[in-house]
């Protein structure tokens, strides 16, 4: 299942990042890596942006980028 | 002979935020010169200072996550670095996300260029209860590291002690992140293969263009075309590696190679940060589980705006009854010092100032209403509510192509309430 798909709450871990060329690099660089956990904080309430935390940080993603992130819940 | 007073070229790099340009400002004193990157819109802000006899030239380079040549920021930055050969590289970090900002540490260090590490926001990082061993950090990065909290000066004069230091070893920074045995096995055989190649090994950092090649980096590969007599040779020898690599571990190295990165990052921050207990920031956590709620959010954000219309504009021009009159008295006055009203036509001297005074008393009048208008945008700026709304917002914006970046990193605990 992909990171678009959590729910507020939820924990995940990385298994993969999905895109190739900017998005994946990029994605990479803020920290999406294979094995690390994610806490879903919200939902915007209008859908887009996603906010997570992450290595005890927070990162808003768009839902088009998040379904390029590869979870497993945890 | 007489002392010579040499000019040496600094540059202060690091990922966005990190306060690169307080930690700039703080250095030169504000005393700054704004040009653009040839060719670019993006500004490149140069300034200096004295130290002893020599003068520093501080650069402030664009605020990069990575330095890979997907951005023009990143171009920028690193060609900078490559060509400029900046002296020292102070490379500000935003202690509270150390990690993270070690993923650009590393790449700077790679290009061999002397660096300091300057572990600003270590009152946030304080706050968090984080406690460094800035001298086991150093030993493992080969570099000095010096903290700071930028907006409040503290560590100013250890910065400028540390680059002057530095400068005068003269040695290049001796860092270097192992990949692990899969990686270094094609990295090593490739490293080599340039070290072969007399006009790339005067010029680049070998280490660093045999990381960029297997990361399949444009600009790298543009490098090698250009500078190398047999650059094709060498790029073949690279996609045939990348195949290869690709084929036996199932993943493009350049995601093998981020995600050791991550891995040395991680193990470096075990190894030098204890972390007390987190000191709560369950206030702002919980001021914002409301304020961005899915649906108590957009009730409150247009409560917001309503309270401001309320505030600033009805009550604003309920003031003006009393500010009128005020306006008023000094028309009458005006008038009544100004040539006396004509039988036909007002005389020029009387008519022109009145036309002025009344064309000024007009706006004046909305005085109050901008002044509350802009005391409460103030105060919605501070507590941080401006950056809830565009989160909220966000979708709304998007309509109107108003976002900026494709990730936008909103480090909400930057943002506490209140400041
Ligand atoms: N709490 C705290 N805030 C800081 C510190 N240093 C800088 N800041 C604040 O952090 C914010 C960002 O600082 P900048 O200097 O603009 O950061 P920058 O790295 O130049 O940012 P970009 O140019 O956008 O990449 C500003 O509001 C600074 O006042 C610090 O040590 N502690
Ligand atoms: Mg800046």
């Amino acid at each position: 299942m992909t990171l678009g798909e959590m729910k507020p709450g939820q924990e995940c871990e990385i298994v993969d990042v999905i895109a190739d060329g900017i998005l994946g690099q990029r994605l990479m660089d803020m920290g999406f890596i294979p094995g690390t956990r994610i806490r879903i904080i919200r939902n915007a309430p209008l859908i887009d942006p996603i906010e997570l935390e992450m290595k005890g940080y927070h990162i808003s993603l768009r839902h088009s980028e998040a379904k390029e992130v590869e979870v497993k819940t945890l | 002979m007489s002392k010579e007073s040499k000019k040496m070229l600094v540059a202060v790099a690091g990922q966005p935020n990190s306060g690169k340009s307080t930690i700039f400002n703080i250095l030169t004193g504000a005393r700054q010169h704004v040009a653009n990157y040839p060719g670019v819109t993006v500004e490149k802000k140069t300034g200096s200072y004295h130290l002893k006899e020599d003068t520093v030239e501080l650069v402030d380079l664009p605020g990069t996550y990575s330095l890979t040549s997907y951005t023009q920021e990143e171009r920028i930055a690193r060609d900078f670095l490559l060509n400029e050969k900046p002296a020292v590289v102070v490379d500000v970090v935003d202690t509270s996300n150390l990690e993270r900002n070690l993923y650009l540490t590393f790449q700077l260090a790679e290009m061999g260029i002397p660096l300091v590490i300057n572990l600003n926001m270590m009152d946030v990082a304080e706050r968090r209860g984080m406690n460094i061993d800035a001298e086991k950090l150093g030993q493992q990065l080969d570099s000095p590291v010096v903290l700071t909290v930028g907006n409040r000066g503290k560590g100013k004069k250890e910065l400028k002690e540390a680059v002057w230091t530095i400068s005068k070893e003269g040695k290049s920074n001796q860092f270097r992140l192992e990949y692990g045995e899969a990686l270094e096995s094609y990295l090593n055989p490739l490293e080599k293969l340039l070290s072969d190649d007399t006009v790339l090994s005067a010029n680049y950092p070998l280490r660093w263009l045999a990381v960029k090649l297997m990361e399949n980096d444009t600009e790298a590969q543009r490098l090698v075309r250009e500078n190398s007599s047999d650059g094709t040779k060498t790029l073949n020898f690279v996609d045939e590696k990348r195949k290869d690599y690709t084929l036996k571990h199932k993943k493009a190295p350049e995601k093998a190679i981020a995600q050791m990165r991550y891995q040395v990052a991680q193990k470096i921050v075990e190894a030098s940060v204890t972390r007390k207990k987190e000191i709560k920031r369950s206030l702002t956590d919980r001021i914002d589980q409301i304020a961005c709620n899915r649906y108590l959010g957009p009730i409150i954000l247009a409560a917001t705006i309503y309270l401001l219309y309320e505030l600033a504009i009805v009550q604003g021009y309920n003031i003006t009854p009393y500010t009128w009159p005020l306006l008023a008295a000094f028309r009458d006055f005006l008038a009544s010092i100004l040539p006396s009203v004509g039988f036909i036509f007002d005389p020029f001297f009387r008519s022109m100032p009145l036309w002025v005074t009344d064309g000024t008393i007009a706006v004046l009048n909305y005085v109050p209403i901008f002044l509350i208008l802009f005391a409460l945008i103030a105060i919605l700026e501070d507590t941080g509510y401006m950056a809830r709304m565009a989160f909220i917002l966000d979708r709304i914006f998007r309509h109107f192509g108003l976002h900026g970046q494709s990730v936008l990193p909103m480090v909400i605990s930057g943002l506490y309430v209140g400041g």
